[in-house]
């Protein structure tokens, strides 16, 4: 095991992933040097009499009046982990960006950088799409949640503790979500990110016998589902359909899930059986085996639209769901 | 039979030598306490008598068996029935951690009752706030203490908060956490009017360095720290002999004891005791292991020369003998026991773990050891490929690098094999190679391939020649004999301050040839290219395709020429091989295309833009490269040659009236267009498309330059000449909108991109039916098929005036 979780780094400590919307939401339409901002950075800067303590005060104000955290190394770690998730990407700033302003009242680019070997942060493609989800609006509010967790589905620079838990009975049954974790990582950091995040995704309950929070199959399952859609919905829409046995072997590689840790047979059914033929459509051609689990006629899928991401989950019975985890609990 | 050491030995009459190493820490020898550890009782006895609360610093010798003077202390104070003690090691910088310590360690020495423990309700895996742990850990201190007069809770291996893999913040959120502790100590009503003392150890670094270390992580618990006093342990010259004395008693054969050290004399100790202390920069013996292992080199040597007494000059022969390995080959002997082992793990484990080690030390010496060529480096991805059925075990490390030199960053994929048995045959070359063939798509997007060979098992050396016409798919090889290897694993393994005693190997071995090949073998689109080496891309094009020869000078000359301008500089053309544009044969110039641009050409065009993103550390900047040559559409869709050619069409017809009109003559203007014409013509003898397409668009750029040139200068008799420049840019009034209610009601624009144009004509439809918000601009404007990242550009027209906002 030691091999195979060496070639991770440590998870960056943002203990609320909460904090990273209103950093997302501040680069919609301007990059932001945020590594730069760290506060550890701009001590150092202050110290060296490269920043004039005036600036450093607008720009603790300016991080005031958006909650950002003052700690050293707190916008670093954010950073890094938007980094990861391929939110945000950095380039070096432009010149013309020197002159931007961290906010209307507050210090201008080129008040605290004298270099244009400095690099910003921007969005990624998928940064503006998440972005795009940070709204007052309650579902919205639900979508920008379950595609945070398709990111962390997707990464590869972390260590995929998700999917490795789900291929352990205990973790359902009695194991506790610490416990489970520190079972497959010693990297105290990583361990303790991920129960956090775990918490945040609600991906828990409380085993009130002894284990305190373990994970909840069906909330897993749930999630999974979820980010199944995500997934169809940004690689696969188009006119020529995927065999179903192609469909689950890419989407087990995209979420760094073993062969067969879930069943994604059981969730592409679920999804053609909930979306009721308006965005996914079934056939059958001479190659690829493997159909959909109940209907033999169906070997291939076609996604035509946009599948919905929410909807009437009233149809998905506890039994569903389960079938979607592989092992025996 | 005997060993040489037992030997020895008994040559002194000895049951063994008295002076193997971690032989205090294995509880082998008797541990002679450090007179300064009285300080610590006295700090101790202070507490109780005086009922007070302190804490102290305290620095404990290295290599004098810490792990043993630790538990010393533990068991001294243990003794005292009216003390409680709790000891436990800092090993991260997790509350949490830290809490589960004090909570196992009370229950483990039966610190306080279970019940009071369950009472705690305390379960590890629970999601526990800061403040509720604080509570947990003062609440068994102050349970402890109830009855006993005297509390000590000791924190070893403190100094964990150099070493641990934390951020700065994390360190210092941690050290807020235990001074809010020492402060509930401090302040608490159930502690108060007995004695507690908190001893912070550690070993690594002088009290006074790591306090500063402290104080910038955290300046309140360091002021805390050092204002009580720090205790720094260290041997004494008397100290020092009576530890060699003690040592020699408890070996001797005739088990009598004396007060003789030798065969040591008096002086040869002395200095030795010198020699140490000036390698450690302190008056009191701390690095107790240097002096163990010239004493142990120093009976060795005396035993081959058959002496019979170690005096001054012989001593100092072994110990610049110790310094002289320590310096060469045995720098694993200066790193901390922790990495030792961690090293002896991974040699004694499996191929995968070796060659992920290996690569992971090459990443650590990269990131430390090329401050001055690297301006920054990230390790993007590390994972082991196969163990092939011959034998072979393949694994890789991706690093971005950014050079100080280049413009932009640089990818580069190092490949370790190795074999677990064997040697390495012929055959074997061929496979590597075979296999680097197959990971072809693993390297899109990679400007260096490096590949390491471990040669650990060879007794003769491997011809690096005769590998590299093998294995053609890299451009550099590193041959990994046992030594590099054993250094490279310790690099991987080694904590972070150690790193330097690493430095010289991989200086030696790696980074030389490293940092030739990012100056030398990159030839590759790691930046945007100059619109100097753009114009000269096109001219060598064009003179290859007409069947011209180039050498550099010719090219210059011809390109000057041609855009009526200055010749380039020969930096240009350095600049365009480098890019990967051209190489060099037999002094010519041979049209190329950078291979990463090809890459990412041929997954656009076969729809697979996901596996750029995917394969590809900085997609999007590969993508606008792209998108900047016109090889790309700004939708991202590969240019497609037949509509280019279509596109140009009319251009190319309407040159060729013209010159059928006024083929006679022969000005430079009429010139450019009969070999960008001719040029055209051949294009189809080009096999490469990227190179079609560059050379499509230039030539109808070209033409239609030329072709308004000569209309505007028959027209201009007649015509007013029509200003391009638009009005000044209005300042700025983005300060006092908001973006999401203001609207856009007009604008004046200029463009400065090459696709504004297009840009403004569709904001300027948008607006014409009634001013937006930038959000719904920036939406509409996506609908059309603009990328999202619009919106900054959006931003910028408003921030510099050419789209105006109202409230």
């Amino acid at each position: 095991m030691i091999s195979q979780l060496r070639k991770f780094r440590s998870a960056p400590a943002v203990s609320d992933l909460g904090e990273i919307k209103k950093i997302i939401k501040s680069l919609e339409y301007q990059a932001i040097p945020y590594s730069y901002l760290d506060s550890s950075n701009l001590k150092k800067l202050e110290k060296t009499g490269k920043l004039r303590k005036e600036v450093s005060n607008q720009i603790g104000t300016w991080k005031e009046r958006n909650n950002i955290k003052h700690g050293a190394g707190f916008l670093a770690e954010i950073v890094h982990l938007l980094r990861v998730l391929n939110i945000i990407q950095d380039r070096k700033i432009r010149i013309d960006e020197l002159e931007n302003y961290l906010e209307p009242d507050g210090p201008s680019y080129s008040d605290f950088i004298s270099s244009d070997k400095i690099s910003v942060q921007e969005l990624t493609k998928q940064g503006y799409a998440i972005c795009d989800l940070i709204t007052d609006d309650v579902n919205e509010s639900k979508k920008f949640d379950v595609y945070l967790f398709w990111l962390f589905l997707r990464n590869d620079k972390l260590v995929p503790i998700w999917q490795y838990l789900i291929i352990k009975p205990e973790v359902f049954k009695n194991q506790n979500i610490t416990a489970a974790i520190k079972s497959i990582e010693n990297d105290s950091f990583t361990i303790s990110s991920f129960v956090r995040w775990s918490d945040y995704f609600n991906l828990c309950r409380i085993n009130h016998e002894q284990s305190g929070k373990i994970l909840d199959e069906k909330k897993v399952a749930l999630k999974f589902l979820h980010a199944t859609i995500i997934e169809l919905n940004n690689s696969y829409i188009g006119d020529h359909g995927y065999h179903v046995e192609d469909l689950v072997k890419e989407i087990t590689e995209k979420f760094h899930l073993s062969t067969n840790s879930l069943n994604f047979y059981n969730i592409l059914e679920r999804i053609f059986l909930i979306d009721n033929k308006k965005s996914v459509e079934g056939s059958f051609t001479g190659r690829g085996e493997k159909t959909l689990p109940n209907f033999p006629k169906i070997n291939k899928l076609k996604i035509r639209s946009k599948i919905e991401l929410f909807p009437q989950f009233s149809s998905v019975k506890n039994s569903d769901l389960s079938s979607f985890i592989n092992i025996r609990i | 039979m005997a060993s040489p050491e037992s030997n020895c030995a008994h040559q002194f009459s000895w049951e063994e030598i008295p002076f193997e190493p971690l032989g205090v820490d294995t509880g082998k020898y008797p541990i002679l306490r450090a007179e300064d550890f009285d300080e610590l009782q006295k700090a101790a006895k202070l507490a109780r008598q005086e009922r007070k609360f302190d804490i102290r610093l305290l620095r404990a010798p290295q290599g004098a068996g810490k792990t043993a003077l630790s538990t010393e202390v533990k068991n001294t104070f243990l003794k005292n029935k009216d003390t409680f003690v709790i000891f436990h090691q800092l090993i991260s910088m997790e509350p949490l951690d830290l809490t589960k310590q004090v909570f196992d360690q009370a229950k483990t020495n039966r610190t306080v009752s279970e019940s009071f423990l369950n009472s705690l309700n305390f379960d590890s895996g629970k999601i526990i706030t800061k403040p509720e742990l604080r509570q947990i850990v003062l609440s068994i201190l102050e349970e402890a203490i109830k009855e006993k007069n005297l509390g000590i809770w000791i924190v070893d291996e403190f100094d964990t908060i150099s070493s641990a893999e934390a951020s700065e913040g994390e360190k210092s959120e941690f050290l807020q956490w235990l001074r809010s502790i020492i402060d509930g100590i401090a302040n608490s009503k159930k502690i108060h009017g007995k004695g507690f003392l908190i001893i912070m150890a550690h070993t690594e670094k002088s009290a006074e360095e790591f306090g500063k270390e402290l104080k910038n992580l955290h300046g309140p618990l360091q002021e805390r720290l050092m204002s009580t006093g720090t205790i720094e342990i260290g041997y004494k010259l008397h100290e020092v002999r009576n530890i060699i004395l003690e040592r020699i008693n408890f070996v001797k054969l005739d088990k009598t004891e004396s007060s003789s050290i030798s065969p040591f004399t008096d002086e040869a100790i002395s200095l030795l005791f010198e020699l140490v202390n000036d390698i450690t920069g302190t008056r009191e013996m701390i690095s107790f292991r240097l002096f163990e292992k010239s004493c142990y080199e120093a009976i060795i040597n005396a035993c081959e020369k058959n002496l019979k007494e170690i005096d001054a000059k012989q001593i100092e022969e072994s110990f610049y003998k110790i310094q002289k390995t320590l310096g060469r080959d045995d720098t694993v002997s200066n790193l901390s026991t922790e990495t030792r082992m961690d090293i002896n793990k991974i040699l004694r484990a499996d191929q995968i773990a070796k060659n992920t080690t290996i690569l992971e030390g090459i990443g650590k010496g990269i990131t430390n050891f090329m401050g001055s060529v690297l301006e920054d480096v990230n390790i993007l991805n590390s994972r082991f490929i196969k163990q092939t059925e011959t034998g072979l075990f393949i694994s890789e490390i991706k690093f971005v690098t950014e050079p100080k030199t280049k413009k932009s960053d640089i990818t580069s994929v190092w490949y370790c094999v190795s074999k677990e048995k064997e040697s390495f045959t012929k055959n074997d070359f061929d496979e590597i190679e075979k296999e680097l063939k197959h990971l072809k798509d693993d390297r899109m997007g990679i400007n260096l391939t490096m590949l390491c060979i471990v040669t650990d098992k060879e007794d003769v050396p491997l011809d690096e020649v005769d590998i590299k016409k093998k294995i053609t798919s890299i451009d550099e090889l590193f041959l990994i004999d046992k030594r590099l290897m054993k250094n490279l694993i310790s690099l991987g393994c080694c904590r972070e301050p150690e790193v330097t005693e690493l430095q010289q190997p991989f200086d030696q071995y790696i980074k030389s040839k490293f940092i030739d090949s990012l100056s030398s073998q990159v030839q590759d689109i790691t930046y945007a290219p100059s619109e100097t080496v753009l114009q000269l891309v096109n001219m060598l094009n064009l003179l290859d395709v007409i069947g011209e020869d180039a050498t550099g000078p010719h090219l210059q000359t011809v390109t000057g020429t041609f855009y009526n301008k200055t010749k380039p500089q020969p930096r240009a053309i350095r600049e365009m091989i480098q890019l990967g544009f051209a190489n060099e044969a037999s002094g010519n110039l041979i049209p190329a295309i950078p291979k990463t641009l090809q890459s990412v050409f041929d997954l656009i065009k076969i729809n697979k833009k996901d596996l750029v993103e995917k394969n590809f550390p900085k997609p999007q900047k590969i993508l606008k490269t792209a998108i900047d040559l016109s090889l790309v559409d700004s939708n991202e869709n590969a240019i497609s040659i037949d509509n280019l050619k279509e596109q140009s069409n009319a251009t190319i017809s309407e040159a060729r009236e013209l010159l059928q009109k006024e083929g006679k003559d022969d000005s430079k203007i009429y010139n450019d267009i009969r070999k960008l014409i001719n040029a055209y013509d051949k294009i189809d003898s080009i096999s490469s498309q990227i190179r079609k397409i560059i050379l499509i668009q230039f030539v109808q750029k070209e033409i239609r330059i030329r072709l308004k040139q000569i209309a505007d200068k028959k027209s201009s008799a007649t015509q007013t000449k029509v200003s391009y420049e638009s009005e000044q840019p209005q300042e700025s009034e983005t300060k006092d909108m908001d973006f999401q209610t203001s609207k856009i009601t007009q604008q004046s624009f200029q463009p400065t991109y090459l696709d504004d144009d297009q840009l403004m004509g569709d904001i300027t439809k948008i607006l014409s039916n009634g001013p937006k918000t930038l959000p719904e601009l920036a939406l509409l404007l996506q609908k059309q098929k603009y990328p999202p990242d619009i919106r900054q550009k959006l931003f910028f027209f408003v921030k510099s005036g050419r789209l105006k906002i109202s409230a």
